[in-house]
């Protein structure tokens, strides 16, 4: 198996893990699970560039510290999310993002 | 340092720095800011006072001991405006250093424009300094009665303070016009906010009246700028221009100098005098010569190009002296741009009434003398007949126009139009011969403006003390106020006396002088216009005794039983009117303390218009 | 004279200052208590000031003030009065010295010896007079041994008593002489007629401010009840103003002063406003009445017309003579008496004193002109030159002259003629307002509204006399035409005035028409030449008026303000003092022999007969005076015996009628000796002998009316001028028949009055009945102020009115057309504004806002939406990508 098709390998699982992800912010009505998909999509990219600092030497390193960005930016959304989504429950009672539309047009 | 430019720029502007001084003061201290704002006045009046010591040390220490009639010395032609002018141009190249006690400062401000911060003081602007310092003190007396927004009251006052002063300090054209523009908004709003009841109608008016002929003040002064002075101008700035353009060909120079240009309008009289073609045209090539010895030689050309100068048209002249002379017979009243001023006397508050009276108006009697007269003289003199006519409107109808009035506020204020008539009347009578008359009618004139400020200020005054107590200002309801306010009943009896032009009081001497020079005024083709002028004013004495007894009786005399415990006058009224009654009594009995630092530069200025040939 | 020394005419000064320190005190002095007033009863300080200034009840304090100081300035002018007549001599002979040598140079030294008899004669009367005067008498010593500078001498002497001080100037450069014109003066200058008008103005005035200490005095309550002004409750009650009245009777008699004092037609001027405002603040006193403020405004706005022509004439004057000093005018206009030649003379005839006239024969450019004199006609007349040059030749006839039409002080000028006559007119207009001729007489009664010691004082023996005073001043100006129109007014004045009294029934009100007729006769006088018997009618009729305006004031007082003759009656025994005394003037204006009234009025006479004589067709200026002078008998008694004999007309007033305390019948008694003896001479039958008359006529008379060498056979010069020669002789040939024929005219009046006043032998009414219309027409003071209602008043606010209209409508209505038109204007540029432009930029917004709100739906507010949308978006872009780079033909 020549790199190019290892590599596309990679990138249908983290293509998969995005879709999933998108999916699943779509159709959980439950913050949490909504926020379970945005780490899902995060991953699916890091994926992404995880392979693309393998295969490709131009990459290399960048790949790498995004991946770590990445990391570090899913780690600090889900705290400040889960603040968000803890304040919203405070004031609704619960965590059901529909009844989040005050922001409606 | 230069003394005189800090002494003049100080008494322009601290009153503006006491209206800033004011935004500190916190809600709820009106009273201090009272205090404050008559602080700030009092400083102005004295450093104007300063100003004039200054001035009359230059006056005595210039002084002429050859001409002595009658064993009296007179302040020497060198302390004229243009005479002084000169002398500080040729002080500076020299030494570099301003001269600091000439009474003239000139400093560039817009240099692009050639704009200058160019103030000075003469006879004719330090009379009306003083007049304007000591009312603004008495008017801020007067204030006291304001409560409503008393700090907006006490800024726009003192705004309107540094206006007037700047417009009578001021010898840049342009720089005037500033503050006679600055002047302009305070009076809108102090009129606008604190007035009557009609009183937006007022001020709007008052407003729309001013800035209309503000325009043409405006226009008049750009077409001067855009004339090219270079002529006439010291060498020193021909010199300088012709630097900058390095050669390629000669530098026009543009200014807004007064005593510049007041130059060149004489020099256009005096070219417009000359009969032939070939006279003209050897007047411009001595005008050229002259040049010529200071720098390149000049070509035909530059001949052919003078004798285009828009100064040597007569058309010139008559156009924008009729445009600066609409734009200042709107301040001063004539007749018929007047009838802003009852409304905007009766609806404004005492106070404002006072200035309005006491000081605005003389703006428009000052713009004449200082600007209209000295540039367009040409246009002044042939224009005499029509100015003396309208003068004499002025004062009869102004007279007539009292006697019908039955708001009291209204009865001063016509009778103010029919004062001011006397001013121009007093300038305008330029005569063929005998010019002596004409220099009696312009310090008449001059000396008309100031007894005015006196005796219709203490007029609005007397009528606000009844409008206090009243609330009213019809004349026919009042009656018998001399009883129960003896002291008030006295004190305006004096004052009115002073408008009516009683002797011994300070309206009669102006009023007189000009009457004097009347009679001898005539044009070739009225010769007996002067001696008509003079009859009637002469029977308008008679108008004006009517109808200023008949209000003393409607008001003071008689019985009226609803006024009987009325409260005289209070020692706050007291001491704002009494400084009037006293000027009012020793303008009066020695005008020569007036006269004897004014008459020099009044009478230099006819001297100077008169010595054009005739 | 030494500089440092004083000068005697500042006495005179002095005595005008004074009463206006009176006044300024007094003026303060009742501020001050009156401004304190309502903080005494809070502080303690102020109360014991108050107190101290007189506290809330007027006081007698302001009376004493005023009437010291009007005293002593009786002091001070009686002292300078009496120093200038020790001078006036030596003055007069030195003046005649300097003339004489002058008329014939080489000559002067004939009278040497003569001259100095004289001058030892007059030192021995200044010793006499006052001791100072030794240092004179060296001088004079010395001035014998050295040979004699007239000039110099008479300056010296001319110093003492004339000064002046600069009110205003203006000198501009482009006059060829910087003196001329350019300075306005006040000054002083005394000779006989001012001298004496002095010793006359403070006498009466002191005696008037004693009179009125008593006739005020019910000022002096803290509460005074006016009977004539009522109120709804009743009388109407003021506070008294005791030191008021002081402090303007103090204030008019410094104008009146000032105005005698003056050396120039300014200062009079000047004054001469003044007395008109005092006049009007005295007739206005009692200022709660309607009748007084009306008769205030009156009287001051009647003299304002007068003032008018006042102003005229100064104008005229001042223009072509560019001064106001008296003398200095009198030079210009009149011909000095001598030229380098020894004299003027124009024909046969000396033209010294006279107006010279000619005609122009060609004007330059520069001003001056060719003037050809011709035998007393012309246009111009000649202004002859104030400083005479070295070689000063004077206007001959037929020659032609060079003048100026605006002259330097050594040139002659020219004045056309008519001008001359207008100022002279100008000026005796203002003289008409002040003295209240005919057509301005008309103030005059009614100012007798205010208290009697004013009418006495302002309104009879001084300010109407001002105007007397001023014709007799301005002499000199005054061309024969304008003189023609002095008598002719005088002359309608003293009939018409006459006439009205004859039919008044209010006692102040019959001696302010026999006034306004004496006024007339004095002018009258003046306009025919006599003078002297002008101003010295002005002189005796002060006293006698005084007398009897406070004779009337002491009936007032005494009846409580009754002046209605018809309620009075029978007051002889009641008040006896006042009765005789008056009666004194009575027969004192009727010109009963020996009484001071005869020796004037009879001058006036035999000259208004003189001047019928020689110009026969002015036959009225005779015929009035002298009917009127029956008139005058008649109607002076009339009030006498009305007020003071037959039967108590009002029981009421009779039984409360007393005599005045002294402070009022001192005056009385001294006005009575003075009007009886004032113009006493010797010997006292021949009218024209009056010492007083002498003093004016030798001293004082302008050389225009005195000239010439004759002498009468007591070796008095005769009163012949050079414009009234003739006149004068006639009035002196003939001056025992009209003494008689004006004899026999007041003893008819006299009999008529008795007749039907005092024996009652016909009733009055009976007249009254007979000629109603003529009784009405009199009652209405010959509809005058009906008249000048009509034609000046109404018209004048006819005018006012249609000026306010014009403002209003005119002026102010364009003004707001304008305003509405640009209102209108701009509401329709408004439309096009709103419609049009607005209209689109508001169509563009509202397509996008309907797009916006339909795409607000897409905002749905859920999440899953907004993912859904999101994940569709990548897609389509992907697609749009995908489909782009496909077109672009990218593998």
């Amino acid at each position: 198996m020549n790199p190019a098709e290892q590599l596309n390998l990679y990138l249908a699982l983290g293509a998969l893990l995005f879709v999933c992800g998108v999916v699943c912010m779509a159709t959980k009505r439950n913050a949490i699970g909504v926020l379970i998909g945005v780490e899902l999509v995060l991953n699916g990219a890091n994926v992404n560039f995880v392979a693309f600092s393998r295969y490709n030497p131009a990459f290399e390193i960048e790949g790498m510290i995004f991946a770590l960005f990445v990391i570090v930016m899913a780690a600090g959304e889900a705290a400040v999310a889960l603040a968000i989504v803890l304040n919203f429950y405070n004031n609704h009672t619960t965590v059901d993002v529909d009844s989040a539309e005050e922001l409606k047009g | 340092m230069e003394t005189d430019l800090l002494m003049m720029s100080l008494c322009i502007f601290i009153p503006s720095a006491f209206a800033l001084g004011l935004l500190f003061f916190p809600k709820g201290t009106e009273e201090y800011m009272r205090w404050w704002s008559l602080v700030g006045t009092a400083a102005t009046f004295v450093f104007s006072m300063f100003v004039f010591i200054d001035y009359y040390a230059m006056l005595q220490r210039n002084q002429d001991n050859t001409l002595t009639p009658a064993g009296i010395r007179r302040a020497d032609a060198s302390t004229q405006l243009s005479a002084r002018a000169e002398a500080a141009a040729n002080v500076k190249a020299r030494s570099g250093e301003p001269s600091s006690d000439d009474g003239l400062a000139r400093y560039p401000w817009i240099g692009r424009f050639g704009i200058e911060y160019y103030l000075g003081i003469d006879g004719i602007s330090m009379a009306m300094v003083l007049l304007t310092t000591v009312l603004f003190f008495l008017s801020m007396i007067a204030s006291w009665g304001i409560e409503k927004h008393v700090k907006g009251y006490c800024m726009l006052f003192l705004i309107l303070e540094t206006g007037v002063l700047g417009t009578f300090f001021a010898l840049d054209f342009f720089l005037f016009y500033i503050f006679w523009e600055v002047m302009l908004l305070p009076m809108y709003f102090l009129i606008g906010i604190w007035g009557g009841p009609r009183r937006e109608y007022a001020a709007i008016k008052f407003f729309l009246y001013t800035l209309f002929g503000s325009v043409f003040i405006l226009i008049a002064l750009l077409a001067f700028y855009f004339t090219d002075v270079q002529d006439f101008a010291p060498k020193e700035t021909v010199a300088a221009a012709n630097a900058a353009v390095k050669g390629k060909g000669t530098a026009e120079i543009h200014t807004f100098d007064l005593v510049l240009l007041a130059k060149v309008g004489k020099q256009g009289m005096d070219w417009m005098h000359l009969e032939s073609e070939a006279e003209r045209k050897k007047f411009v090539q001595a005008i050229v010569d002259r040049r010529e010895k200071e720098r390149n030689p000049t070509s035909a050309a530059d001949v052919e190009r003078r004798l285009e100068q828009a100064f040597f048209s007569p058309t010139f002249q008559y156009v924008m002296f009729l445009f600066l002379f609409v734009g200042f017979a709107i301040k001063v009243p004539i007749f018929p741009f007047h009838t802003w001023l009852p409304d905007a006397h009766v609806e404004a508050p005492t106070p404002i009434s006072m200035i309005l009276a006491g000081i605005l108006l003389k703006l428009g009697g000052y713009g004449i003398l200082r600007i209209a007269y000295p540039i367009c003289p040409w246009a002044a003199h042939a224009l005499a007949y029509y100015l003396c006519i309208l003068a004499m409107i002025n004062i009869i109808y102004g007279a007539f126009a009292a006697m019908a009035q039955t708001d009291f506020k209204k009865l001063v204020a016509y009778s103010s139009i029919s004062h001011m008539g006397y001013v121009l009347l007093g300038i305008a009578v330029w005569p063929e011969s005998n010019f002596n008359n004409w220099a009696w009618g312009m310090n008449g004139a001059m000396y008309q403006m100031i007894a005015h400020g006196i005796s219709s200020a203490g007029m609005f005054f007397c009528v606000g003390v009844i409008y206090d107590r009243a609330h009213h200002r019809n004349l026919d309801n009042f009656r018998g106020l001399n009883e129960p306010m003896p002291l008030y009943g006295g004190i305006s009896a004096l004052i009115f006396f002073a408008g009516l032009g009683l002797p011994g009081l300070c309206g009669f001497v102006g009023e007189f002088m000009v009457i004097l020079s009347t009679w001898n005024f005539s044009t070739p083709d009225h010769p007996h216009a002067g001696k008509v002028l003079a009859i009637l004013a002469a029977l308008t004495v008679v108008i004006t005794a009517a109808y200023i007894l008949w209000t003393l009786q409607r008001v003071y005399l008689g019985t009226n039983p609803a006024y009987k415990d009325y409260k005289d006058i209070t020692p706050r009224e007291l001491v704002c009117i009494i400084p009037l009654a006293i000027l009012a009594i020793v303008l009066g009995i020695l005008p020569v303390l007036i006269l004897q630092w004014m008459e020099p530069h009044v009478t230099g200025l006819v001297d100077s218009l008169v010595q054009l040939k005739m | 004279m030494p500089e440092n020394e004083l000068q005697p005419g500042l006495l005179f000064v002095v005595a005008t200052l004074l009463p206006i320190a009176s006044f300024t005190i007094l003026l303060l002095w009742g501020a001050i208590r009156w401004a304190l007033r309502p903080y005494a009863s809070d502080n303690a300080t102020v109360k014991t000031i108050f107190e101290g200034l007189g506290g809330a009840v007027p006081g007698q304090a302001p009376a004493y003030v005023a009437t010291a100081a009007i005293g002593l300035a009786f002091l001070c002018s009686f002292a300078g009065f009496c120093i200038f007549l020790a001078e006036v001599g030596e003055m007069h002979e030195l003046k005649h010295k300097l003339d004489h040598a002058k008329l014939h140079p080489g000559h002067h030294d004939d009278h040497d010896h003569d001259k100095n008899e004289k001058a030892k004669h007059n030192e021995q009367k200044v010793d006499k007079a006052k001791d100072a005067k030794g240092e004179e008498k060296k001088k004079v010593d010395a001035a014998k041994q050295a040979p004699r500078n007239l000039q110099g001498e008479y300056n010296a002497l001319k110093n003492r008593w004339e000064g002046a001080w600069d009110w205003a100037r203006v000198f501009p450069k482009s006059t060829h002489d910087s003196a001329r014109g350019s300075i306005l003066q006040i000054g002083f200058r005394i000779d006989m007629l001012a001298a004496v008008m002095f010793v006359m103005v403070t006498f009466i005035a002191t005696l008037i401010h004693l009179f009125s200490i008593g006739y005020m005095s019910d000022e002096l309550q803290k509460e005074v009840e006016d009977h004539e002004v009522h109120t709804a409750h009743g009388h109407y009650h003021r506070r008294g103003r005791f030191g008021r009245f002081f402090m303007f009777l103090s204030l008019f008699c410094f104008s009146m002063l000032n105005l005698i004092l003056a050396d120039n037609l300014f200062q009079i001027f000047v004054s001469w406003e003044l007395v008109g405002i005092c006049s009007f603040l005295l007739i206005g006193f009692y200022f709660e009445r309607t009748s007084a403020s009306n008769a205030a405004n009156k009287a001051f706005i009647t003299n304002r017309i007068g003032d008018a022509g006042f102003i005229i004439g100064l104008l005229i004057f001042w223009t072509y003579f560019g001064t106001f000093n008296f003398q200095e005018i009198f030079a210009r206009v009149r011909a000095p008496e001598a030229d380098s030649h020894g004299a003027i003379k124009l024909g046969k005839e000396s033209a010294g004193h006279k107006i010279v006239r000619g005609n122009l024969v060609k004007k330059y450019p520069d001003g001056s002109a060719s003037i050809k004199v011709e035998n007393g006609v012309g246009d111009v007349a000649f202004i002859f030159p104030r400083e005479t040059p070295g070689h000063f030749d004077a206007p001959r006839l037929g020659r032609e002259k060079y003048a100026y039409h605006d002259p330097a002080p050594t040139q002659y000028g020219y004045i056309p003629y008519w001008l001359l006559i207008v100022g002279g007119l100008g000026i005796f207009l203002g003289c008409v307002g002040k003295s209240a001729q005919f057509p301005l007489q008309v103030w005059l009664p009614d100012a007798m509204e205010g208290p009697t010691p004013v009418s006495a004082l302002i309104h009879a023996a001084t300010m109407v006399a001002a105007g007397v005073y001023l014709v007799g001043r301005c002499y000199p100006l005054f061309t024969v035409e304008v003189l023609l129109t002095i008598a002719y007014v005088g002359a309608i004045t003293l009939f018409v005035a006459a006439s009205i009294a004859v039919v008044m029934t209010d006692i102040k009100k019959v001696l302010a028409y026999s006034t306004v007729s004496q006024l007339g006769y004095m002018m009258l006088a003046l306009g025919v030449g006599g003078w002297t018997a002008g101003l010295l009618h002005l002189l005796t009729h002060a006293f006698f008026k005084a007398l009897l305006f406070l004779g009337s004031g002491s009936v007032i007082y005494g009846c409580h303000h009754q002046q209605d003759m018809l309620k009075m009656g029978g007051l002889y025994p009641k008040m006896k003092i006042t009765a005789l005394t008056m009666l004194m003037g009575v027969l004192a204006i009727a010109g009963t022999p020996f009484f001071s009234g005869w020796y004037s009025k009879d001058e006036i006479l035999a000259g208004a007969f003189g001047f019928f004589m020689v110009n026969k067709h002015h036959f009225l200026l005779f015929l009035l005076p002298l009917v009127t002078a029956g008139i005058t008998t008649f109607y002076m008694f009339r009030m006498w015996f009305m007020t003071f004999t037959g039967k108590p007309r009002d029981e009421h007033v009779y039984d409360h009628a007393h005599e005045s305390p002294w402070p009022m019948t001192v005056p009385l008694i001294l006005l009575a000796i003075l009007s009886v003896g004032v113009a006493w001479g010797w010997p006292p039958h021949e009218p024209s002998h009056s010492w007083l008359g002498h003093q004016l006529h030798h001293y004082s008379q302008p050389k225009t009316v005195e000239f010439g060498d004759l002498v009468d056979d007591h070796g008095h010069g005769i009163p012949v001028d050079v414009d009234f020669v003739a006149e004068n002789r006639s009035a002196l040939e003939n001056h025992a028949i009209v003494g008689f024929l004006a004899l026999g005219v007041v003893g008819i009046g006299l009999a008529f009055a008795l007749v039907l006043y005092y024996y009652g032998v016909l009733d009055p009414e009976d007249a009254k009945e007979q000629f109603p219309g003529v009784h009405r027409f009199l009652m209405n003071k010959w509809c005058f102020d009906e008249f000048y209602s009509a034609a000046l008043v109404r018209p004048a606010l006819q005018i006012a009115h249609w000026c306010r209209n014009v403002d209003t409508y005119a002026i102010d209505g364009f003004l707001n057309l304008v305003g509405h038109w640009t209102v209108l204007t701009s509401a329709w540029s408004g439309r096009f504004d709103r419609g049009i432009i607005d209209g689109s930029v508001n169509l563009l917004a509202d397509v996008s806002y309907a797009i916006g709100s339909w795409l607000r739906n897409v905002q749905t507010g859920y999440l899953r939406s907004y993912i859904l949308f999101l994940a569709l978006a990548a897609m389509g872009v992907w697609i749009l990508l995908y489909a782009w780079a496909s077109a672009l033909g990218a593998p």
